[in-house]
């Protein structure tokens, strides 16, 4: 069988057209070829079973053994042919449907050939010719068995040569409907094989490796990429630590992290779409680890800095010393503060944040607020009112210490944009089952166009007052992030010239988000 | 009447000397022991007389400050105060640690919950 595989196999340079028509010529051929046998093997048969009561040796046999052996070894030659690829494409079949439309000149008489049982052969070099060429020379195939059809046709008295038309124009028509056929057919694998090469180019290129296993493990194919991510045995234990898992899988392999995602192709197995995390990971770990030491090497320093500049304000003091002593401690402060947004940033960054839900009162919370940035609105020559709705809940799920954290950054933010006026910070319900607080000021106002991003972190509307006020605009975004997380809502209104409110609604239940 | 015990374990030396001067400062009437690392720490925390407050860094050379908590928790009645760096730490003890304060302190909201605690000890 394989040595069959190996004779009939075609140039592999060939175009796939080509190469297409000269696998459908080899199975004609090989086809034409047993027919040839068949014909041999029961035309000498008799002659060998029983030596004693077989028709005569005449011409018939004769012919029927000359004609099968010349059939195979005429197959024969042109499988041989077929094979190479300095025959041009349409070589062995040109010939081969030469000697078809010969041969079935000979089968017949010539009347029976031009108008008998014996016309419908004549079909045959067209379909032929439909299938191991380009659809158009169905056409030229039409017209040499049509000039055939005329050297058999019997002069009519008085006439040169006498045409049947009614042949020759159901062979024309034969001839349109297999090259419509073909033509149908042709396209439709063009497309596919294009829709294909565009899919395997991105496959090839795509920078994740992609592989499909089947139910038993078995990879059935990888791309590049992949191959490149993991050696061949690794991708067997890979899929065989992927079967049966998740859609999202992240394995170890070795030293290595892979994040895979998977999904069943119907028919064809399981698609599986792998990257290597192991540097995100790692750079991820050290970031942490950085920050974390960053974080604790700064805050201990500070509070020694802190400590001591509250113990000599404390300290019965003369002179300058105790508002000295109070401006290291607020930039000491400060300077905590930035570490603290920081870490919360690089928290919510990587996922880490995590919220402590619990009872809380929201009058008490505003309360709290109010008792720690009175004093700071007051210095400032600002107003400082606290309005509580009726309805208000007394009881809701948050967690309060960021909810406080929140509260703090949203006046904190107030009382630093304006220079005059009134803070305002109103605790109210906005409908069943919610609760919220806005704060509001009567600073200069947002611009417009930066009210998109003024949440986004680092950026506390860019140009406006970033030289004047202090802050690495951490702030709002944490508190969105942090509000969100409480399946609550922030938002902001501005005018220019006529103050700012942000406004918070929370779920009085606190169901929180992921 | 023998003074209150307050046993600071901090490996921090300017820290120790804050919590000595605003003690100090306040007139607080402790008796004050300190221990520079988390080994000395653990043995004191064992040991008697039993201390009042116990003022408890968790980041300790040698031993780690939540061993010490364990500890005193299994071995003592003192009232344990967490002073760390650590916010994250920090919130995890939140709930069973008697005072949970992040550096830098608020002073005088610190001093404040010391000395209701030694109060509320005796």
């Amino acid at each position: 069988m394989n040595r069959l595989k190996t004779f009939l196999a075609i140039p592999a340079t060939l175009d796939p057209d080509d190469a297409r028509r000269r696998k459908i010529l080899n199975i004609i051929l090989l086809g034409f070829m047993a027919i040839g046998v068949f014909v041999l093997v029961f035309t000498v048969l008799p002659y060998t079973l029983t030596p004693g009561s077989h028709p005569p040796v005449d011409q018939d046999f004769f012919s029927l053994v000359a004609g099968s052996v010349i059939s195979i070894l005429a197959a024969g030659g042109l499988l041989w042919l077929n094979r190479s690829a300095r025959v041009p494409a349409g070589l062995p079949g040109g010939i081969f449907l030469a000697f078809l439309i010969v041969t079935l000149s000979q089968v017949d008489t010539p009347e029976q050939l031009y108008n008998g049982r014996s016309l419908v052969a004549w079909v045959l070099p067209i379909m032929v010719a439909a299938v191991i060429f380009r659809p158009v020379y169905v056409f030229l195939a039409a017209t040499v068995v049509s000039a055939m059809l005329l050297v058999f046709s019997p002069p009519l008295p008085g006439y040169v040569i006498s045409v049947n038309v009614y042949a020759i124009a159901t062979l024309y028509l034969v001839a349109v409907f297999s090259w419509l056929g073909m033509s149908i057919a042709d396209n439709a694998i063009r497309d596919a094989r294009r829709e294909a090469a565009n899919r395997s180019v991105v496959l090839d290129n795509v920078a994740d490796g992609v592989f499909v296993y089947d139910a038993d493990g078995r990879i059935l194919s990888a791309n590049p990429a992949m191959k490149k991510l993991v050696s061949e045995k690794q991708l067997g234990e890979l899929a065989a630590r992927l079967q049966g898992q998740g859609k999202q899988v992240v394995v170890n392999l070795g030293r290595r992290e892979l994040a895979a995602r998977q999904s069943e192709a119907p028919g064809l197995g399981v698609v599986v779409i792998a990257r290597d995390t192991t540097r995100q990971r790692e750079v991820e770990a050290a970031k942490d680890a950085l920050l974390a030491t960053v974080s604790h090497e700064m805050r201990t320093p500070l509070a020694a800095i802190s400590g001591f500049a509250q113990v000599i304000r404390m300290a019965p003091q003369a002179g300058r010393a105790p508002e000295l002593a109070g401006r290291i401690d607020a930039n000491a402060r400060r300077l905590a503060n930035l570490v603290n947004s920081l870490l919360d940033n690089a928290q919510l960054q990587a996922g880490t944040f995590k919220l402590r839900m619990q009872p809380a009162h929201p009058r008490e919370l505003a309360e709290e607020a109010e008792k720690l940035m009175k004093d700071l609105a007051q210095q400032k020559g600002l107003g400082f009112r606290l309005k509580i709705d009726q309805g208000v809940p007394d009881t809701v799920r948050v967690d309060a210490e960021r909810t406080h954290q929140v509260l703090v950054n949203l006046i904190g933010n107030a009382i630093k944009f304006t220079d005059q006026g009134l803070i305002t910070l109103h605790l109210f319900r906005p409908g069943a089952g919610r609760w919220g607080f806005s704060v509001a000021d009567t600073g200069d106002g947002i611009p417009e166009e930066q009210l998109p991003d003024i949440f986004k972190p680092f950026r506390r509307g860019s140009d406006y007052a970033t030289r004047k006020r202090q802050g690495a605009g951490l702030g709002l975004s944490i508190s969105q992030q942090i509000v969100g997380m409480m399946g609550g809502e922030i938002r902001v209104e501005s005018h220019l010239g006529m103050g700012s409110i942000f406004i918070v609604t929370l779920p009085v239940t606190g169901e929180t988000q992921a | 009447m023998k003074k209150k015990l307050i046993l600071i374990i901090e490996d921090d030396a300017d820290l120790v000397d804050f919590y000595q001067i605003l003690f100090g400062l306040a007139e607080v009437q402790a008796r004050i022991e300190v221990c520079r690392d988390g080994r000395s720490g653990l043995e004191r925390v064992c040991a008697k007389p039993e201390p009042r407050v116990i003022l408890l860094d968790l980041h300790l050379p040698e031993v780690e400050g939540i061993e010490i908590f364990r500890a005193a928790r299994k071995h003592t009645k003192s009232k344990v105060v967490i002073v760390t760096a650590d916010l994250l730490a920090a919130n995890d003890l939140r709930a069973s640690a008697d005072g949970v304060f992040v550096k830098p302190l608020d002073a005088e909201k610190f001093l404040r919950a010391q000395l209701e605690l030694l109060e509320e000890a005796e």
